[in-house]
């Protein structure tokens, strides 16, 4: 019951923010205080309208967007870790892996997307492309500190037990390296879908959540595109949401989850 | 975890709100700040006067009367101490008006239109452009020779407000821009028309057709349908300010004006020297391509039969006829209010009128 | 397999060699045998990339410093709020549950609808800037070192408590020295980010910097000025990369040899 009631508390207190939020912003507050117009930025209530009345539109292009930034950080996290597995294998050798990620990482999206442009003529591929890019670096280096910071001992032990190395990266660094991989996974989050926003103001294409944020607010039509970046949002909250019941459940070990 | 004292809790929240009080205060700071700088602006002739103008994009030959004003001192003949801001992929002349970041900007008259029906408190007090510098290129190879051989192709245009002179040509044609053809979102760049992405590109004749000239294209193996031509042009780089500023400072917006048109007339009258001096402002840009602009700039600027002293003048067919287009292919949702968006009294004033 | 100084610098040599190689060997492959049209705007050769930075060196370093000096005051900044963030959210669950899904949202929010606001606001670029700058790159430091904060386990805290040590000891002594290299992993994220932020931010009517060498030459189709300053940006990302790996090696002397040995930062 103490379980259930605290549940609803997580749910609760959240939304009771957004609501407490939404209301001052639609009673003027925000934009009394940052001296800002209607027109700047718009009240919910217009952007809600927008939304409705473009909410197919709005869906699709959010089904497009979401759908790349998902694919695109699949690709992206699972090169980040193979990097990171590939510098734990091969400290050596490997470890150049990481600083070309890094380089990777410090490239502009403004950058990244006419590349990609030129090299896929799909929109689709250019935003994969992107997301991959962007998603890399975080998962690289966070599994691999998961990968190589053990418990002190530990993996003396394991060379007492004759355990090959292979079994040490199954049986210890992997377990070690999830709670690392789900935090990647929630920066990834944020930033595999800001990335396929902004790939899309630039792609050649006419489809997804970016071409509407870009072309609307260009275009004075602000509560349109601040309904797409509201859509942007709910698909963040969604999609960091299922990343944290899935960790929940999957090292339901950690500290962290206590 | 349920052991946590009430202290620390308390403590969290303080932080918090610690935190939120600073970014009110920082913000409340800020604004302070600005307050005075306005003031300062409208202090008694003698001290050279702040005024910032905001460009449409990078600093190019596309602005170079500015940039020839402020070079050869003519605002500050006027008594203006000028700040010209660049502008950048994240930047709307017309947000950064209203925000007052910047005093006067560069735009499109068309985009202007959309804003100023939206309810943003901006005026237009000068037509730099008299011309749209709009064009439909494809490669002569394409075999695209008229628009009814648009049916069927990848059109490219750079949306965000710069599509509905596109519009307006396919509508003249009776294409549908949904049915009849395919629109593709260009980038920066011309690549998507030389390597066939897309079959048309939007170009501006000062910039993106000098480009493809530069690339190796010719006259000769380009096709390009001329908007003006085609009777279907909007206008395009306009300067307007807003209201509450304009109201503040008659007197300093006709003095920039004037400055401004003087600084044009220099720019158009030779303008091979006018790319020089803008790329000397910024030498990211080849000279000869910032030469290129001036050339094509100047005759948008003064085209053949205009007088140049009536540089910024507001051609009132011009601008109705771009309201017009802009309401029939969906700008604007009802008739543009020129009456009361446009005032040419500061420019009337710049020219002695 | 303790790797000295001299295999690290062998290794590194074969590294850039490789990477050399590869560039070139991929930018002959798409230009000669695949025969894609226009190849090099896809992908040009190394060498007339470097061609170009050593022609435009002189501009290209003043344009990186002062996208790195733009970067490194963004990133002290967001690296500051983050960690305050997370300390915060650690300190009280409430504020974590509450807070978080916002910071989510936060990220959701495209320069090219904040900047206006943000202008309208504070009504000054450089501030804007930098606010925008830190704004892009707090993110991944909160959450890498509220991770760590979680981190640490109830048996040790209560040990703390046990002694009757004060909440602000416990943060001091045991929560922050264990979060530490989940920080250190965060900043290493974040470090390249905030040249990225740097470089978005230059372009925001900036007039000097690599966004703005970036920008011009995209928009007038200079590939090699384009390419040489996608470069410069990766350069400085491993820079600004190396310099938090120093500054975590001053901090954590203790796991210097930590990759071969295993031992752990507890």
């Amino acid at each position: 019951m103490k379980q259930k009631v605290e549940k609803i508390e997580k749910l609760i207190l959240p939304i009771l923010f957004g609501v407490l939020l939404i209301f001052l912003w639609q009673a003027g507050f925000l934009h009394y205080i940052f001296k800002l117009k209607v027109y700047q930025l718009p009240l919910p209530t217009d952007i809600v309208d927008s939304l409705r009345m473009n909410f197919g539109k709005a869906l699709y292009d959010c089904a497009i967007t979401i759908s790349g930034a998902i694919i695109g950080m699949a690709f992206g996290s699972f090169l980040g870790f193979a990097i990171a597995a590939i510098a734990t294998f091969f400290p050596k050798w490997g470890y150049g892996g990481m600083v070309v990620v890094t380089a990777l990482n410090a490239i502009p999206i403004v950058a990244l997307s006419p590349i990609m442009n030129c090299w896929f003529s799909s929109g689709m591929a250019q935003k994969i492309g992107v997301v991959t890019v962007v998603c890399m670096a975080a998962m690289a280096l966070n599994a691999y500190s998961g990968l190589n910071k053990l418990k002190p001992f530990s993996i003396d032990l394991m060379y007492t037990a004759a355990a090959d190395k292979w079994t040490i990266f199954t049986k210890l660094r992997l377990p070690n390296c999830l709670p690392h991989i789900f935090t990647a996974c929630k920066i990834n989050v944020a930033s595999s879908i800001i990335a396929a926003i902004i790939s899309e103001y630039f792609a050649s294409s006419t489809a997804g959540l970016g071409f509407g944020i870009k072309d609307n607010l260009r275009k004075a039509e602000m509560s349109t595109g601040w309904s797409y970046i509201v859509v942007a949002s709910l698909a963040g909250v969604v999609l960091y949401s299922i990343i944290v019941i899935v960790e929940r459940n999957a090292i339901k070990w950690h500290a962290s989850q206590r | 975890m349920r052991k946590k004292s009430k202290g620390l809790k308390r403590l969290s929240i303080i932080l918090a709100l610690a935190m939120t009080a600073s970014l009110f205060a920082g913000c409340s700071s800020g604004t302070s700040s600005t307050g005075s700088a306005s003031a300062g602006s409208t202090t008694a002739s003698g001290s050279p006067q702040k005024v910032t103008l905001q460009l449409k994009w990078l600093p190019q030959s596309q602005f170079m009367g500015y940039y020839i004003a402020e070079e050869k001192g003519y605002y500050k003949d006027e008594g203006i101490d000028i700040n010209i801001l660049p502008g950048g992929s994240d930047i709307i002349p017309e947000q950064q008006v209203s925000n007052g970041v910047a005093d006067i900007g560069v735009t499109w008259t068309s985009s202007l239109m959309k804003y100023q029906e939206k309810g943003w408190d901006l005026k237009e007090v000068a037509q730099v452009f008299q011309k749209s510098a709009m064009l439909l290129v494809s490669k002569k190879s394409s075999n695209i020779n008229s628009v009814a051989d648009f049916k069927g192709k990848n059109i490219g245009s750079w949306f965000g407000g710069n599509e509905y002179e596109l519009y307006a040509l396919l509508g003249k044609y009776n294409l549908n821009k949904d049915k009849d053809i395919k629109l593709v979102q260009q980038d920066f760049t011309m690549n998507q028309l030389e390597s066939g992405k897309v079959d048309v590109a939007q170009a501006m004749t000062y910039n993106e057709y000098g480009l493809l000239l530069e690339a190796g294209y010719t006259d000769a193996t380009l096709n390009k349908i001329d908007v003006n031509d085609e009777g279907v042009a909007m206008l395009e780089d306009c300067l307007f300010s807003n209201s509450d500023w304009l109201s503040k400072n008659p007197d300093l917006m006709a003095k920039f004006l004037k400055a401004s048109i003087k600084g044009w007339q220099d720019a158009c009258a030779d303008p091979e020297a006018a790319g020089k001096i803008v790329y000397e402002k910024n030498k990211s840009v080849s000279l000869a391509h910032q030469t290129y602009m001036a050339k094509e700039v100047a005759k948008l600027v003064v085209p053949s039969g205009f007088d140049k002293t009536q540089i910024g003048y507001m051609d009132p067919a011009a601008i109705k006829q771009t309201a017009d287009l802009g309401l029939k292919y969906g700008l604007l949702t009802k008739a543009a209010d020129t009456a009361n968006t446009i005032d040419d009294s500061y420019w009337k004033k710049a020219v002695g009128k | 397999m303790e790797i000295t100084k001299k295999d690290r610098r062998i290794v590194t040599a074969v590294w850039v060699t490789g990477f050399f190689v590869l560039w070139e060997l991929l930018a002959f492959l798409i230009q000669f045998v695949m025969r894609v049209p226009m190849a090099n705007t896809k992908i040009p050769y190394f060498h007339t990339v470097v061609g170009t930075i050593a022609q435009n060196w002189q501009s290209l370093l003043k344009d990186s410093a002062i996208t790195f000096s733009r970067a490194a005051i963004g990133f002290a900044l967001g690296a500051a709020v983050g960690i305050i963030l997370s300390i915060i959210m650690s300190l009280s669950k409430m504020v974590e549950k509450i807070a978080f899904p916002y910071l989510i949202i936060s990220q959701m929010i495209p320069i090219l609808g904040l900047a206006p606001i943000l202008f309208n606001i504070v009504r000054d670029m450089d501030t804007a800037r930098t606010i925008i700058a830190a704004y892009i790159t707090f993110f991944p430091v909160s959450v890498n070192m509220l991770s760590g904060l979680k981190s640490v386990e109830q048996e040790k805290k209560d040990l703390l408590y046990s002694i009757a040590t004060n909440k602000f000891n416990i943060y001091y002594k045991l929560m922050i020295p264990a979060s530490l290299p989940y920080l250190f992993t965060g900043l290493k994220i974040t470090a390249p980010m905030a040249v990225t932020a740097s470089i978005l931010v230059d372009m925001l009517g900036s007039s000097s910097g690599i966004g703005v060498e970036l920008l011009y030459s995209l928009y007038s189709s200079s590939t090699d000025v384009f390419w040489a300053a996608v470069t410069a940006s990766a350069i400085l990302g491993i820079f600004s990369y190396y310099v938090i790996v120093f500054i975590e090696k001053l901090s954590l002397p203790y796991k210097k040899n930590m990759p071969q040995k295993g031992a752990d930062s507890q």
